[in-house]
C-alpha cells in the first residue's frame, strides 16, 4: 500500500507543478482528492484488505491525504499569488474619460433668481409668488399710481382688458401680501416674471423681478440700506459698495434708485481689455441695480394699516440685471433663446 | 430735460471751481438725474478766428487760391482754398488739423491739388449754420482776436445737462426750478461724498457727519436765522410797464368749466412786429432742443424753459368778438366739433376735450396745442397771450386720444403752478414781447380764477424725519430741517411741540405727506450719510401659511436636472399659430389676447409650455444640436376666471390677498430628442428615445414629489391618453398622468403633424405636468416603516400573452390573488417584455419576479410554492395566459 501512496503523492506534486492557475489545481484536487478522484480508488482497496490490516492501511492513507491537501493548499495559494501579480499587471489609460451621468443645467435667471431667495431666506424673507395677469387695483392703484397719472407713463403695460394688465412688476405682491398678513410684520421676497411692451437691445417684453418688502415697527432707510448691503455683498463679494441715490416710484416715499460699484472694472471705471472706459459703468464706476425706499403712507392705506405705527421698505431688483453682471453676459437676448451652448455655460 | 450750464450759471452764482460734471453729480445725488453732460463746444473744436493775411493764386489751378492765415499764432497757417470770397483782410472761421465738421468731414494737412494745406477756411453750409449773406466763406465781424474759439464766436461753449425728470417733479422741468433744487443743495452743511474706494462707511462714520453738523452749527452766528440759504436763484426780473389801454377795452375771458381749469389769464400785447429773434435767444432755445421760429414764439418757449410754466400766443385778430371784444371761453369741446392744430390735424373733438374757444369755436386744444387759424404769422399785430392753469388728468386724457404729446402737455399733465409761476410767466413774456418786438401791453390782466388753489401745510416732526432715514436726531433738528426746506422754496407757517408746519408753495404739488418733506430733507442732505444697519423691527413672527408650490418648483427643478435636463425660460406670450395644434375637438382652452401686442407673434398668453420648448428644439437643432432635452417651469394661462366663481385660488397655494384675473396654473414641460444612454467612448449601444424615456422623466419627477407612479404600490396611474385629450401627441403612444381620478398631465411622442415647420428631428418626446395640482397633492413627509425582520422568497413568472394585454392588467390578476390579499407579497416587478416572430402569432411574452414576506414569521418553500402556484392559476385563468414552467 505505501508505495502505492508515495507514487500517488509524486503523481500530485508532478501534476501541480504543471498547473498553472486556480482552476488548473482545483482540477489536479478533483482528480486526486475528489469523490470518484485517486484516492478514492485506492480507499477501496483498503475496503477489501483483512479487518486486521486495515487500521494500518487507514492510518497511511490519512496521512497520504493529509500530504496532499497541504500540497494542494500551498499549490492553489500560489496560484492565486501569480493571478493577482498578473492582475496588477494590467494598466488602463487613466486620461480616458470617466463614465458618467449627464447632468442638466439650471437658467442662469432662475439660478440667479434662487441665489437672491436664498440670501434673503438667510435674512429671514419668505418667498412669495402671485399672479402675473393682474387687475390694475393690484398692479396701479393700490400702489398709489392713480389712473391718468404720468407715473403710469413710467411702465409701458400691456392691456388684456380696460382693467387687467401683464403686471408690470412684481410689487402687486406687496398689496396682496400685506392684505393677507393683515397685520405686520410682513418680511418677503417676491420672485416671478414681469412684463412691459417695449422690445429692444436692452429691454425684454418680458423680464424677471424679485420684489423684497419689510414692514415693521421703526424701519428706517438706514435698514433698507443695510440689508441692501448685506444683500450685495453676498452676492457679488465683500468688496461691493452701494450708493443711494434719490428718486422717485409711487408707492414709496423717500425713494431711491440702489447703485453697487462696478464689479466688472471693480469700480476703477477702465477696462482692463481695452484701457478705455469701462463698458458696463459706462466709466462711471457705479452700476444700477435696483430701485427702493420706504413704503408711502398710500400703501399702507390701501391696505387698511395703520401709517403711523407702522413703517417699512421696500425693493425690487431686476434678476436679468444682476445675472448679466454676475455671469458677464453681454446680450440679454441670450436669455430666452434656450441655446444650449448658452445653457450648459452655468 | 435739457438744462443749459451757462443759463444755469446766469441764475444762480455756481462755485467757479465747480464744473459742468460736478454739477451734474451733485444734481444726481440730489435727485434730478443727470443721465449724460453734452459739451456743445465739441461740435466746433479746433475751429477757430482767422484773419487772411495774403492770397495768391494756385500753381495749378484756376479756380483756387493759397492763402496765409494768421489764427493768432507765431507763424500763419497756408491753406488752400476755393471759395472766391477769400479776401485778404477778412476774419474767417478756420478749421484747423483735427477738426471735425458737422459734415463728418475731418481736416488734415493734406495736398490740394499739388499743394499742401494746413486746414481750411469754412462756409457757414460747412459748419451746418444758417446762411449768412454770402455764398462763399462766412464773414466774421471785425475786432474778434485771431484763435478765438469759433464756440465762443457762435456762444455756443455751453454744456447741456440731460436730466431724467421723474414724473413728481414738474417743477424741476425748468432752469429756474433746477437751479432752486441745486441752490438748495449747495446751501446744505458741507459734505464730502465718500470717494468710490474702501469699504461704505460703518456706523462709526456716522459720527462724522455728527460733527460736520455741529460745526456747521458753529459756524452759523449765534441766533442767526439757520433758514437763511447760502445760494439763491436770482431770476430775470417778472414786471412788465404797461402802457397800453386797459384790459377790459382789450378782451375779456370766461372759465365755463372750473373743474378742468382752476385759472386762465390773458394779456393784450399790441402793436408788435413779427420777425426773427436775437442770437442769443436763438442760442438758449437751441441749447434746450428747441428750433427758432419767430419772436414771439420763441419767448413763449423762453419761458416755457425757464420757469416751466407753458404759455401760449393768439393771434387776436383772428378771434371773434362778443359783443365787440375779443372773448376767450373755456369749455368742453361739443361732440363733433372741430378743430386744426397747429400740426395740421384736424381733429374731431368730444365732450371730454378742454378747449380755448372764441364765442364761435375752439381755437386751441387746452393744455396741448394751439390752433393753427389762430397762430400768430407774419403780419400779427396784436398778440392775446395766454397763461392758465388745467387740471392734469384731463389734459393727460386729451392728449392721449389725441396721440399728442407735446411741451405744454407734459408739463400740465404733472402739474403747473397757478400761482405766483404763472403769473411771472405772463408777466416777464409780455415784457419781452415788447422788448424784441415793440408794441405796448395793455393795462391789467383778463382773468378768471374762479378755483382758488391755497397752498398746502404740511407738518414736519424732526424727530420722525431722523427715525425714518434712520439718521441721528442731533444731526437731523429743527434748524436743519428748516434750513433744508426754506432753501426749496417752502415757508415756515408755525412751530408746534417737536414739529413744524411748513407752507408748501403750489410749484410742488408733490409736496403732500409729512414722508414727502422727510425725502426733502434727506435728498438735500445726501443719502450717502444714511448708515447702514439690519433691521431690529419687533421680532414676531410673520402670520401666514407657507406654500408648497415653491418647494414643489425646487424639487421638480432639480430632478429634472439630475435627470440631464437643460433649462429653458421663456416669454410668457406666443404666436396664436403656435397654439392652434394643441387644440383638441372641443377642447380648445381659452385664449387670453393682449390688447397691444408688440406683434402678432406675441399676442396670446401661452396656456401651454410646448410650444416654446419646440421653438427651443427646433433653434438648437438648426445649430447642430440633436442631443437636447429642455425643460420649463413657469406659468400657463387658461381664460379667464368665470364671473361669480369662487373667489379663492384654484390651488390651496395660490396667490395670496385674492383672487386673480385668469386662471394661471405653474406648468413643468420638458421636450427631448436623441439618444439614450451615455455618449462617447463607453457606449456600447445607443438607440433613439422612445415612450418609455418619457415616461421615465415623468416618473422620476413624480417621485423627486413623493408621489409613485409604480404599478404595483403607487399612487398614480397612466392611462392612454383618450381622443381629443392631447391632440398634439401622437394617437397610440401618448399618456394622461392621473391622481386620484384626476388628470395631471400628459405625456409622449409628438405629433408628426405639430413639428412641420419647426424641422425638427426624428421623435420627439414630450410632457407637460400640472405642478400647482401635484404640489397639493404632494404627501407630507415620509412615515417610518419597520424594516422586515424575516427573509423575502423570490419566484419568477413567465408568461405568453395576448398582444393586447396590458402589464396593468397582468398586475391585476396578481393582485386579485391570495398572497396578495393576506399580505404576504411584497412586491411585483416587470423584468420582460419581448416580441418576436418566433412566437405565436398575436402573442407577447411577458416575464415578473414576485417576492414573497410575511411581516411575522420566515415563509417556508412549501408555503410559497403554494403561493405562486396560485398566482400562476390565476393568470392562466383569467388571462388565458400561457405560463411557460420553468
Ligand atoms: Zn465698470
Amino acid at each position: 500500500m505505501k508505495p502505492e501512496l508515495s507514487a500517488l503523492v509524486e503523481e500530485a506534486r508532478t501534476a501541480l507543478q504543471g498547473a498553472a492557475n486556480e482552476d488548473a489545481v482545483d482540477q489536479v484536487r478533483v482528480a486526486f482528492l475528489g469523490k470518484k478522484g485517486k484516492l478514492s480508488q485506492l480507499l477501496k482497496g483498503v475496503a477489501q484488505l483483512p479487518a486486521a490490516e486495515k487500521p494500518a492501511a487507514g492510518k497511511l492513507v490519512n496521512e497520504a491525504k493529509g500530504e496532499l491537501e497541504d500540497l494542494l493548499a500551498r499549490a492553489q495559494a500560489a496560484a492565486k499569488l501569480r493571478r493577482d501579480q498578473a492582475a496588477l499587471q494590467e494598466r488602463l489609460d487613466v486620461t480616458a474619460p470617466g463614465r458618467r451621468h449627464v447632468r442638466g443645467h439650471v437658467h442662469p435667471i432662475r439660478e440667479t433668481t434662487d441665489t437672491i431667495l436664498r440670501i434673503f431666506g438667510q435674512l429671514g424673507y419668505r418667498a412669495v409668488t402671485g399672479p402675473e395677469i393682474e387687475h390694475e387695483f393690484y398692479n396701479f392703484e393700490a400702489l398709489n399710481i392713480p389712473r391718468d397719472h404720468p407715473a403710469r407713463d413710467m411702465q409701458d403695460t400691456f392691456y388684456l382688458t380696460d382693467d387687467v394688465v401683464l403686471r408690470t412688476h412684481t410689487s402687486p405682491l406687496q398689496i396682496r401680501t400685506m392684505l393677507e398678513v393683515k397685520k405686520p410684520p410682513v418680511k418677503v421676497v417676491c420672485p416671478g416674471a414681469v412684463y412691459r411692451s417695449d422690445s429692444d437691445a436692452t429691454h425684454s417684453p418680458m423680464f424677471h423681478q424679485v420684489e423684497g418688502l419689510f414692514v415693521d415697527e421703526e424701519v428706517s432707510m438706514a435698514d433698507l440700506k443695510g440689508t441692501l448691503l448685506a444683500f450685495a455683498r453676498k452676492l457679488f463679494g465683500p468688496e461691493v459698495r452701494i450708493r443711494l441715490r434719490p428718486s422717485f416710484f409711487p408707492f414709496t416715499e423717500p425713494s431711491c434708485e440702489v447703485d453697487i460699484s462696478c464689479v466688472t472694472c471693480g469700480a476703477t471705471g477702465r477696462s482692463d481689455v481695452e484701457g478705455g472706459p469701462c463698458r458696463v459703468c459706462k466709466g462711471t464706476t457705479w452700476l444700477e441695480v435696483a430701485g427702493a425706499g420706504l413704503v408711502h403712507p398710500n400703501v399702507f392705506k390701501a391696505v387698511g394699516y395703520d401709517t403711523e405705527k407702522v413703517t417699512g421698505f421696500a425693493f425690487g431688483f431686476g434678476v436679468e440685471r444682476l445675472a448679466m453682471l454676475r455671469y458677464r453676459i453681454p446680450d440679454l437676448r441670450l436669455f430666452f433663446e434656450n441655446d444650449v451652448r448658452f445653457l450648459r455655460q452655468f | 430735460m435739457r438744462i443749459s450750464f451757462k443759463w444755469l450759471k446766469e441764475l444762480l452764482d455756481i462755485p467757479a471751481e465747480l464744473s459742468a460734471r460736478d454739477v451734474a453729480d451733485r444734481l444726481t445725488l440730489a435727485g434730478l438725474e443727470v443721465e449724460s453732460v453734452e459739451d456743445l463746444a465739441a461740435a466746433y473744436r479746433n475751429i477757430v478766428v482767422g484773419t487772411i493775411l495774403t492770397r495768391d493764386k494756385h500753381p495749378n489751378s484756376e479756380k483756387l487760391s493759397l492763402c496765409t492765415v494768421d489764427v493768432g499764432e507765431p507763424a500763419p497757417l497756408s491753406i488752400v482754398c476755393g471759395a472766391p470770397n477769400c479776401e485778404p483782410g477778412s476774419l474767417v472761421p478756420v478749421a484747423r488739423v483735427g477738426a471735425l465738421l458737422p459734415g463728418g468731414l475731418a481736416i488734415a494737412e493734406r495736398a490740394v491739388a499739388g499743394v499742401m494745406s494746413q486746414g481750411m477756411m469754412c462756409s457757414s453750409k460747412e459748419l451746418a449754420l444758417p446762411s449768412g449773406n454770402h455764398d462763399g466763406l462766412m464773414l466774421l465781424e471785425p475786432g474778434l482776436t485771431n484763435g478765438t474759439p469759433f464756440a465762443r464766436v457762435v456762444q455756443a461753449e455751453d454744456h447741456v445737462l440731460h436730466i431724467g425728470v421723474t414724473p413728481n417733479r414738474p417743477d424741476a422741468l425748468s432752469h429756474v426750478g433746477v437751479a432752486r433744487d441745486l441752490a438748495a443743495a449747495l446751501s446744505m452743511p458741507s459734505t464730502t461724498p465718500p470717494p468710490n474706494s474702501g469699504p461704505n462707511p460703518t456706523p462709526h462714520g456716522l459720527t462724522v457727519t455728527v460733527e460736520e453738523a455741529e460745526k456747521d452749527r458753529a459756524r452759523r452766528p449765534a441766533g442767526a436765522a439757520a433758514s437763511t440759504p447760502a445760494f439763491r436763484v436770482k431770476p430775470p426780473s417778472s414786471t412788465c410797464a404797461e402802457r397800453g389801454g386797459p384790459i377790459d377795452d382789450g378782451a375779456q375771458v370766461r372759465i365755463e368749466d372750473p373743474l378742468r381749469c382752476a385759472r386762465y389769464c390773458a394779456r393784450v400785447i399790441e402793436g408788435v412786429t413779427v420777425g426773427p429773434s436775437p442770437a442769443w435767444l436763438v442760442r438758449r432755445l437751441e441749447a434746450c432742443g428747441m428750433r427758432s421760429i419767430n419772436n414771439i414764439v420763441d419767448v413763449t418757449n423762453l419761458l416755457l424753459m425757464e420757469r416751466g410754466h407753458p404759455l401760449h400766443a393768439f393771434d387776436m385778430d383772428k378771434l371773434a368778438l362778443e359783443r365787440g371784444r375779443p372773448t376767450v371761453v373755456v369749455r368742453c369741446a361739443k361732440p363733433g366739433e372741430k378743430l386744426t392744430t397747429l400740426d395740421g390735424v384736424e381733429r374731431v373733438l368730444n365732450a371730454d376735450d378742454l378747449c380755448i374757444c372764441d364765442p364761435d369755436k375752439p381755437i386751441a386744444l387746452a393744455g396741448v396745442m394751439g390752433g393753427r387759424d389762430t397762430e400768430v404769422h407774419a403780419g400779427t399785430t396784436r398778440v392775446l397771450l395766454e397763461a392758465a392753469y388745467f387740471d392734469p388728468s384731463g389734459v393727460r386724457r386729451t392728449a392721449r386720444r389725441h396721440g399728442l404729446h407735446t411741451e405744454a402737455s407734459h408739463r400740465f399733465e404733472r402739474g403747473c403752478d397757478p400761482n405766483r409761476t404763472l403769473d411771472e410767466a405772463l408777466n416777464r413774456a409780455a415784457q419781452l414781447f415788447v422788448d424784441l418786438g415793440g408794441g405796448q401791453v395793455r393795462r391789467g390782466i383778463a382773468q378768471a380764477y374762479p378755483r382758488a388753489v391755497e397752498p398746502l401745510e404740511v407738518t414736519l416732526r424732526p424727530a420722525r424725519a431722523a427715525q425714518l432715514l434712520g439718521m441721528p436726531g442731533k444731526l437731523i433738528d429743527e434748524a436743519l430741517v428748516a434750513r433744508a426746506l426754506t432753501a426749496l422754496g417752502l415757508e415756515v407757517a408755525g412751530r408746534e411741540a417737536g414739529a413744524i408746519r411748513f407752507r408748501v408753495p403750489t410749484f410742488r404739488p408733490d409736496l403732500v405727506h409729512e414722508v414727502d418733506l422727510v425725502e426733502e430733507v434727506g435728498r438735500l442732505l445726501g443719502l450717502d450719510r444714511i448708515p447702514e444697519m439690519l433691521p431690529r423691527g419687533s421680532g414676531r413672527l410673520m402670520q401666514m401659511a407657507e406654500s408648497p408650490r415653491m418647494s414643489a418648483v425646487d424639487t421638480v427643478r432639480e430632478a429634472l436636472v439630475a435627470a440631464g435636463f437643460d433649462e429653458a425660460v421663456n416669454m410668457g406670450f406666443l404666436s396664436p399659430r403656435e397654439l392652434a395644434p394643441f387644440d383638441g375637438e372641443g377642447t380648445r382652452i381659452p385664449r387670453l389676447t393682449l390688447r397691444n401686442a408688440l406683434s402678432e407673434e406675441v399676442s396670446v398668453m401661452r396656456s401651454t409650455l410646448l410650444p416654446a420648448l419646440l421653438r427651443n428644439l427646433a433653434h438648437n437643432h438648426r445649430h447642430g444640436e440633436h442631443e437636447v432635452r429642455l425643460f420649463e417651469l413657469g406659468t400657463v394661462f387658461h381664460g379667464a376666471r368665470p364671473e361669480g366663481a369662487d373667489p379663492r385660488p384654484h390651488t390651496a397655494d395660490g396667490p395670496p390677498g385674492g383672487d386673480a384675473y385668469a386662471l394661471e396654473r405653474c406648468h413643468a414641460g420638458f421636450v427631448m430628442t436623441g439618444t439614450r444612454g451615455p455618449a462617447g467612448h463607453q457606449a456600447r449601444v445607443s438607440s433613439p428615445l422612445d415612450f418609455y424615456d418619457a415616461k421615465g422623466v415623468v416618473e422620476e419627477l413624480l417621485g423627486a414629489l413623493g408621489l409613485r407612479a409604480d404599478l404595483w404600490d403607487g399612487d398614480v396611474r397612466v392611462v392612454p391618453a383618450g381622443d381629443g385629450v392631447a391632440p398634439h401627441l401622437h394617437p397610440g403612444k401618448s399618456a394622461t398622468v392621473m391622481h386620484q381620478g384626476v388628470s395631471v398631465g400628459t405625456f409622449g411622442v409628438l405629433h408628426p403633424a405639430v413639428g412641420q415647420g419647426l424641422d425638427l428631428p426624428g421623435d420627439v418626446l414630450v410632457g407637460e405636468l400640472d405642478l400647482g395640482a401635484l404640489a397639493s397633492r404632494m404627501p407630507g413627509a415620509a412615515t417610518y416603516r419597520a424594516i422586515p425582520r424575516f427573509p423575502a422568497v423570490r419566484r419568477d413568472l413567465s408568461a405568453l400573452v395576448e398582444e393586447s394585454l396590458s402589464v396593468e392588467q397582468l398586475f391585476g390578476a396578481v393582485r386579485g390573488t391570495r398572497a396578495s390579499s393576506e399580505g404576504l407579497l411584497e412586491r411585483v416587478e416587470l423584468f420582460d417584455l419581448y416580441r418576436d416572430d418566433k412566437l405565436p402569432k398575436g402573442k407577447k411574452s411577458v416575464g415578473i419576479s414576485l417576492t414573497f414576506r410575511s411581516p411575522d414569521k420566515t415563509l417556508t418553500d412549501d408555503v410559497v410554492n403554494g403561493l405562486h402556484q396560485e398566482v400562476m392559476s390565476s393568470v392562466e385563468k383569467e388571462l388565458r395566459a400561457e405560463v411557460r414552467k420553468a
